[in-house]
């Protein structure tokens, strides 16, 4: 198994295994509370969409469906992308791994402080105004746009496409285990409930619904965790007796590089830089910021969400300490978080905090719901195919598309096949590889040509399968793959947009104006 | 949107990015040289009952992006609202032609 399975940005190789996250393992007292929470929980879902359906009325269907009309402020985008890019994971394999190997994960998840600063800085305000500018409703749209060329927009949607339907399954499979823990559902109640709700509320309302749930799911997010670490400390008695029992356990719970050799400088680096980059080559998280029009939001939306990543993240890891100390005795570490819970918080409080994983979780299926559809209908139906469409026409396919993609997920989350998880592992950086380059070089480099773009995108995702086949996640040097194929993935876009001619004068005029075209 | 907008969005988020990617480079070369200089005694040194390396090498970094991340996203704020006109609302979508 390769040591990423721990590693993925989600984590959502540990929720792919069904067998690691048995609701049997923990005796849970599940209260009036806790299943009060979560009808509350899904009813105010199903209400904010309702709302949210209500106030698209009468717009442009595709455009308010995948875009939300370009009208979303600034607390409700910075919310929604941070529910978007925390998923199950980030609640069940993150602390899972803190348990397990005490405080040098918090270098591990360091790369986090910066990722406002790259992800909104970077790309944000450029990509929320080319959104403006030309009309794109998708990443794909933008770069192909950028480049006059349908192959581009084609296979950075197909490659979106199969690469998030892998993502959906192991978000619905996770959100099952913790229906099964919370609730004590049995696992298919809980697949079919979270397919349902989450394919209902993201085909009824579009965009606005899911950036809107995801703003309130966030919020959820973030309050579970801190009553859960205030719980969890009072519990403790503080840090103190906390360190005291990792060190009698190994002192290498203490510091760096961690028990086994867990975070070696090489990986600590690595992470380093897939954390602040990866979410650049997220179409999820950057088709975000096309929904934004006026570039003021993405500013104040950094400031909001630099804030909600300084609390968030942190808070996450050093709960999956605390577990070490509170809850010993779990039969794998996939339980850390919930077995944390349910050993330090009050029992009528700990709906609203189991609340908090399965919220990441709707937030992420939403999301990738959303850009899967748009990958059918508007990148390959529309534009690519060239079919008209209609206000009725878009409704009934985007709707449609939605269903069934959601449909097609749960079909296999009853049955995920074996490789599922290498998928899933193979996409968080693998996706990154393959469309952080050509996006940089098309919205910042007006020399980039089609021929460039063609070069980053395959250079970038076939060095990174060939490392992944050859050496797994530790590559040359003990760096990620990612590392290398990024690099490789801009160079060759470098290269070859320099040895070929470049794009026509009009189009590099319509990007970058005048003086730089 | 004219010409000179877009030429005013291209070089100042060029200039943002410039900010960002040193932002990032600055906090890599904090984080892990400090949390690896420090995180090497031996037996670790706790301060109120975390290690030291963690407080100095990546609780520190992390306040100290917040802040100057809160500083850089006000000024961007102010200057919007000198120089940016508001959102600028153009025909979109299916309006344009299909590459």
């Amino acid at each position: 198994m390769p040591r990423r399975g721990r590693f993925t940005q989600s984590g959502e190789i540990r929720e792919a295994m069904p067998d690691t996250f048995s609701a049997d393992a923990l005796l849970i007292e599940r209260s009036v509370s806790v299943v009060l929470s979560f009808v509350l929980y899904i009813a105010i879902t199903f209400l904010l969409a309702w709302l949210a359906q209500r106030k698209a009325r009468g717009q442009r269907f595709l455009e308010e469906f995948f875009v939300a009309g370009r009208g979303i402020g600034a607390w409700v985008l910075a919310l929604t992308w941070v529910a978007t890019m925390a998923s199950g994971g980030t609640f069940i394999g993150a602390p899972a791994l803190a348990w397990q190997y005490g405080w040098s994960t918090h270098i591990w998840i360091a790369g986090f402080m910066v990722i406002t600063l790259t992800g909104m800085g970077i790309l944000g305000k450029r990509i929320a105004f080319l959104g403006e500018a030309t009309g794109a409703m998708t990443m794909p749209d933008l770069i192909r746009d950028r480049f006059e060329s349908r192959g581009l927009g084609a296979i950075l949607a197909v490659i979106t496409l199969l690469l998030y339907v892998a993502y959906l399954v192991a978000q619905y499979i996770a959100g099952a285990r913790v229906m099964e823990v919370a609730l004590g559902m049995p696992y298919w109640a809980g697949l079919l409930l979270v397919s349902a709700t989450v394919t209902i509320y993201t085909a009824w309302g579009g965009f606005r619904a899911v950036a809107w749930t995801d703003a309130f799911q966030a919020i959820v997010m973030l309050l579970g965790i801190l009553l859960a670490l205030g719980c969890a400390l009072h519990k403790a008695g503080g840090f103190a007796p906390v360190s005291a029992y990792l060190a009698q356990q190994s002192p290498e719970l203490l510091a760096p590089p961690g028990p086994d050799n867990f975070l070696p400088f090489s990986q600590a680096l690595s992470f380093f830089v897939i954390w602040p980059l990866a979410v650049l080559g997220q179409p999820a998280l950057m088709s975000r910021f096309l929904a934004s029009g006026d570039q003021r939001v993405i500013s104040r939306a950094t400031l909001i969400n630099s804030a909600y990543v300084l609390l968030l993240y942190p808070s996450i890891m050093t709960l999956g300490i605390l577990g070490r100390y509170l809850a010993p005795n779990i039969a794998t570490p996939d339980q850390a978080m919930p077995a944390t819970i349910i050993a330090a918080v009050p029992t009528w409080l700990a709906g609203l905090v189991l609340a908090a994983p399965f919220a990441a979780i709707m937030s992420t299926i939403s999301s990738f719901l959303l850009v899967t559809g748009s990958a059918i209908v508007r990148d390959l139906y529309h534009r690519n195919l060239g079919h008209a469409l209609t206000d009725r026409k878009a409704q009934m396919l985007s709707q449609g598309t939605t269903f069934l993609i959601g449909a097609v997920a749960l079909a296999i989350a009853f049955r995920p096949p074996e490789y599922l998880q290498y998928i899933v592992i193979f996409s968080s950086t693998g996706l990154a590889s393959t469309f952080i380059a050509p996006t940089i070089l098309a919205v910042f480099w007006p020399r980039a040509t089609r021929a460039g773009a063609y070069a980053a995108l395959f250079g970038g995702f076939g060095c990174f399968l060939l490392q992944y086949v050859l050496s797994g996640t530790r590559s040359w040097l003990g760096l990620d793959p990612f590392v290398w194929s990024l690099s490789l993935s801009f160079l060759l876009g470098i290269l070859v947009s320099l040895s070929t001619a470049p794009q026509r004068k009009e189009l590099r005029v319509a990007w970058f104006g005048e003086g730089e075209a | 949107m004219t010409c000179a907008e877009r030429l005013r969005n291209y070089r100042q988020t060029r200039r943002d990015a410039r900010v960002a990617v040193a932002g990032w480079l600055a906090a890599m070369a904090w984080v892990l040289g400090v949390s690896w200089w420090l995180g090497m005694e031996r037996p670790t040194v706790l301060w109120w009952g975390v290690p030291k390396w963690f407080v100095l090498g990546v609780g520190l970094p992390w306040i100290l992006t917040f802040a100057l991340n809160s500083w850089f996203s006000w000024a961007l704020i102010a200057q919007a609202a000198d120089a940016t006109p508001g959102p600028v609302h153009t025909e979109r979508g299916d309006s344009r032609s299909d590459a």
